[in-house]
């Protein structure tokens, strides 16, 4: 293992049969960019795969000329790890097409126990038009239950074959039992925003434009956001306490705080946040701090209105930034 | 012409209905000519007469339709057992009565170790004998601390481990992950469980199982099938990729490979067109040792493992419900393709609410693609009811029962997991027959040993390991135990035209007994003596057990 080497983000997407996950998983790979992944599915043929990008084939390894990686599942998710395992010195980040019968979970579980791997996003897809149907049913009841109870975000699928009503039904169903998990309805206009949520790693501004990757301004036009800063030292407690109890409205959230806490040779922190999923960690080298003197800077957005969480933040301290 | 060899025995047990016992088979081309008696061989021709088993009981090579070719290859690992088990080569690998013996077990294995880093793996620990006691890294370390020491338990889900493994795969103190038991001071036990658990394990000292059917695997297997008289017999969990198909083709190519194979396939990941043409593509490969045509489906787990799927009212113990290994609609999808794709399909399932759910696709399947000889099976189907078994008799379906369960097993599925008024009904083998379901019984070898007298024995006489009787009213006969392992099972695997009896024009494999099964007590079935078997006219003997 290389030690100098960052560990590998992973990405799982569940949801149960019919949910949209191939789909889902197409699309992020599709917007691509210079992230090296490697992507772990039951079957190669329902990916979208231009034949002519594809270096080799051997066994569960497929290997793409831009240096990404499809592995097959097939014999089992722990066999196809160790497989993949091999590949990890030439890997950023590995997304994982749950089957529609396992709990993310216990598939995220590879990357809380492995350090040269970090957990990353378990996105659920739910399928609107069968969800309340799946839930009833007794052979899938716990099945469901447990992909609930391991989303940090929930993309709601087939909004173009339901009412509004029915949207807000199942979003109620999902909050009633997740209330800190956001529900996003995926639809025509947003379908690059998974893939944004996945790739977007950089810790600072623009939304629009994250870690060289090429998403429609527009994307973000139909989001709520807001941008703050403070030149106060933010108390840690309150502050992760604010951001865990607004997470069902924080679809990104990300920024550099300073704070009260931090020992010197910490530096800044870097607060990187999608729904549930919080990751609060020091700057990796001071080499990499920007000059903000001191100065908190944070952005979040969300489908929903922000201000509860601008006014949360306004009691540490922060007020609007709007040139972050 | 060729040459004709005529066998004697003191009785032939021909499981044909039409002629049930003899004292003489014709064999010509490695298949049968004829049975009777002296004089009736002499209609054949002229012949050699082989006196050899004169003394000795010919059935018919026994079938075993659920087992793993796995039984050849995994004694190059340490067997850690509760029971005594003989290996392909006749060695007796003492069972181990408790955890002290397990420690002293692996400490004479390691001691036998030459590579120091070679890491030590076992297998078929069974703690649920212990009386509740849990291995540690206490008791592995006592193996060794500078190797790796990794012992998987025989229900599949659990690996328990040495500190040198842990510190490998970076388990500590601080370790918070689900499957990574803990002691109460917070400091991991060793016991791992779920995936991400083994898989940290493998990923610091490679995983024994991985990879494709190893010929010397094969060769085990088929010894192990000599050793109890069976003569056909499935790899009912088969990875369909080039290694294992060459080695499958390359050994049973050998003309003194004394097994007739008949690997399934895993039919669950791949797409189902793409599984069919593999398939298909593999039959091209079939030869008189070499029987392609089966599918296998795994539906859910085990009922020890609580992996099993189960309807009202759930677990003895109130554990919750187990685990699909595929969504059933997803399952259901997949019997109809094959089904109407005109595969063979043997089904896994333990749970009453899997069996339901597959014979609800079955149905349906006929329903839209009605074939009249199937023979899609229930393999395990452990928890079948009457209602279930009525059902599968009427769509055609046949069951394998997991007779051997109750032996080893049935004390716990009373006391823990099933209670005691399900337990009794479990691998029902006379409300099978009552029901005219099509019965095989197995060992799913190797998680029980591959024996399939022991297996009839099970099913006649249901006796768990402290003594007790398991339901006594779904005990079947000698009879009806010797036509599972032989024409029963052939029939699930749609080779009874084939094997199972001794009668013209099929295989002249027999099973070699030194007592009649039909004869002797019910109780002492699973202690006749097997000479070794006859696979094709050529004789094969057991390995002389040691130790």
């Amino acid at each position: 293992m290389n030690a100098a080497k960052q560990p590998i983000i992973f990405t799982v997407v569940g949801g149960f049969l019919g949910a949209g996950k191939t789909s889902l998983v197409n699309r992020i790979l599709a917007a691509g960019g210079p992230a090296r992944f490697a992507v772990l599915v039951n079957d190669f043929g329902a990916l979208n795969i231009d034949e002519s990008l594809i270096l080799s084939q051997t066994g569960k390894i497929m290997k793409l000329a831009n240096g990404c990686i499809c592995c097959s599942l097939a014999g089992g998710l722990v066999d196809a790890m160790l497989e993949l395992a091999k590949y990890y010195d030439h890997l950023d980040h590995i997304l994982i097409e749950a089957s529609g019968v396992s709990n993310p979970s216990r598939i995220m579980d590879f990357a809380r126990i492995d350090g040269e791997l970090r957990p990353g996003l378990t996105i659920v897809l739910v399928d609107l038009v069968h969800f309340e149907e799946q839930l009833d049913n007794k052979l899938l009841a716990e099945t469901i239950e447990a992909q609930i109870e391991s989303a940090d975000l929930f993309l709601l699928t087939k909004s173009d074959l339901v009412s509004v009503a029915q949207i807000d039904h199942v979003t109620a169903l999902l909050t009633g039992r997740q209330p800190l998990v956001p529900v996003v309805t995926l639809d025509q206009q947003q379908e690059d925003f998974a893939s944004f949520l996945v790739f977007d790693d950089t810790a600072l501004p623009p939304f629009s434009k994250p870690a060289g990757h090429h998403h429609d301004d527009r994307l973000l036009h139909s989001f709520h956001s807001i941008a703050m800063a403070c030149d106060l030292p933010i108390d840690r407690a309150r502050f992760s306490a604010i951001v865990k109890d607004h997470s069902a409205r924080i679809l990104r959230g990300k920024g550099v705080v300073n704070f009260a806490d931090s020992l010197p040779e910490d530096g800044h922190s870097i607060w990187q946040q999608t729904g549930r999923l919080i990751e609060i960690t020091n700057m990796p080298s001071p080499d990499n701090t920007p000059d903000i003197s001191g100065t908190s800077r944070i952005i979040a957005i969300s489908t929903d209105d922000l201000a509860p969480l601008e006014d949360a933040f306004r009691t540490l301290g922060f007020t609007p930034a709007p040139n972050i | 012409m060729a040459e004709i060899t005529v066998f004697e025995a003191q009785k032939i047990i021909t499981m044909n209905a039409s002629r049930p016992s003899a004292t003489h088979v014709a064999v010509r081309d490695g298949r049968v000519l004829g049975v009777g008696d002296l004089n009736d061989m002499a209609t054949f021709g002229a012949f050699t007469l082989n006196r050899d088993f004169a003394d000795k009981i010919l059935t018919p090579g026994f079938v075993e339709g659920h087992a793993h070719a796995m039984e050849g290859g995994i004694w190059n690992n340490a067997y850690v057992g509760y029971m005594d088990r003989y290996d392909p080569d006749g060695n007796l690998w003492r069972g181990s009565a408790n955890m002290e013996e397990v420690v002293a077990t692996l400490q004479r294995l390691e001691a036998e170790m030459d590579d120091a880093d070679t890491p030590l793996f076992a297998w078929g620990f069974d703690p649920i004998y212990f009386g509740g006691a849990r291995m540690s890294v206490a008791e592995l370390d006592r193996v060794s601390t500078t190797r790796s020491v990794l012992v998987l338990h025989s229900n599949g889900h659990l690996l328990n481990v040495n500190s040198h493994v842990l510190g490998l795969a970076g388990i500590g103190d601080d370790t918070n992950v689900y499957g990574v038991l803990k002691d109460d001071a917070g400091k991991p036990t060793g016991e791992l469980m779920e995936m991400a658990a083994k898989y940290m394990a493998y990923k610091a000292t490679g995983n024994p199982f991985f990879g494709s059917i190893k010929h010397a695997a094969l060769e085990g297997y088929a010894k192990s099938a000599r050793n109890c008289g069976t003569t056909t017999a499935t790899d009912l969990f088969a990875t369909f990729d080039e290694g294992s198909l060459a080695a499958y083709r390359e050994v049973t190519s050998r003309p003194d490979y004394a097994l007739r194979l008949m690997p399934a396939m895993n039919t669950l990941d791949k797409p189902f067109a793409e599984g069919i043409a593999d398939l298909n593509a593999a039959k091209k490969d079939s030869n008189d040792r070499l029987h392609y045509g089966l599918c296998k489906v795994m539906t859910d787990g085990s009922i020890q493992g609580f992996t099993g799927r189960l309807k009202w009212p759930g677990y003895h113990n109130g554990a919750p419900n187990g685990l699909w290994n595929m969504p059933p609609e997803q399952l259901a999808e997949l019997v109809m393709e094959y089904h109407k794709a005109g595969m063979h399909l043997h089904i896994h399932t333990n749970g009453d609410e899997a069996s339901e759910v597959m014979i609800d696709a079955v149905e349906a399947a006929q329903l839209a693609h009605y074939r009249p000889d199937h023979r899609h099976t229930l393999q395990h189907c452990q928890m079948a009811d009457a209602s279930q078994f009525r059902r599968m008799a009427n769509i055609g379906l046949c069951a394998n029962l997991f007779a051997n369960h109750i032996y080893y097993w049935g004390d716990q599925h009373a006391a823990i997991t099933m209670g005691p008024d399900r337990a009794s009904r479990m691998d029902a083998c006379a409300t099978a027959l009552r029901h005219n379901v099509p019965l095989a019984i197995h060992s799913d070898a190797p998680v029980t040993p591959l024996a399939p007298l022991f297996t009839a024995w099970c099913a006649v006489n249901r006796l768990t390991v402290s003594g007790a009787v398991l339901g006594p009213e779904e005990r079947i006969d000698a009879a009806a135990a010797l036509h599972a392992i032989t024409l029963g099972a052939a029939y699930t695997l749609h080779m009874d035209h084939l094997v199972g009896s001794i009668e013209p024009g099929k295989y002249a494999d027999f099973a070699v007994l030194d007592a009649d099964p039909l004869a002797v007590d019910a109780g002492a079935i699973k202690d006749i003596g097997v000479w070794g078997t006859i696979v094709g006219g050529i004789a094969h003997q057991a390995a002389v057990k040691s130790g």
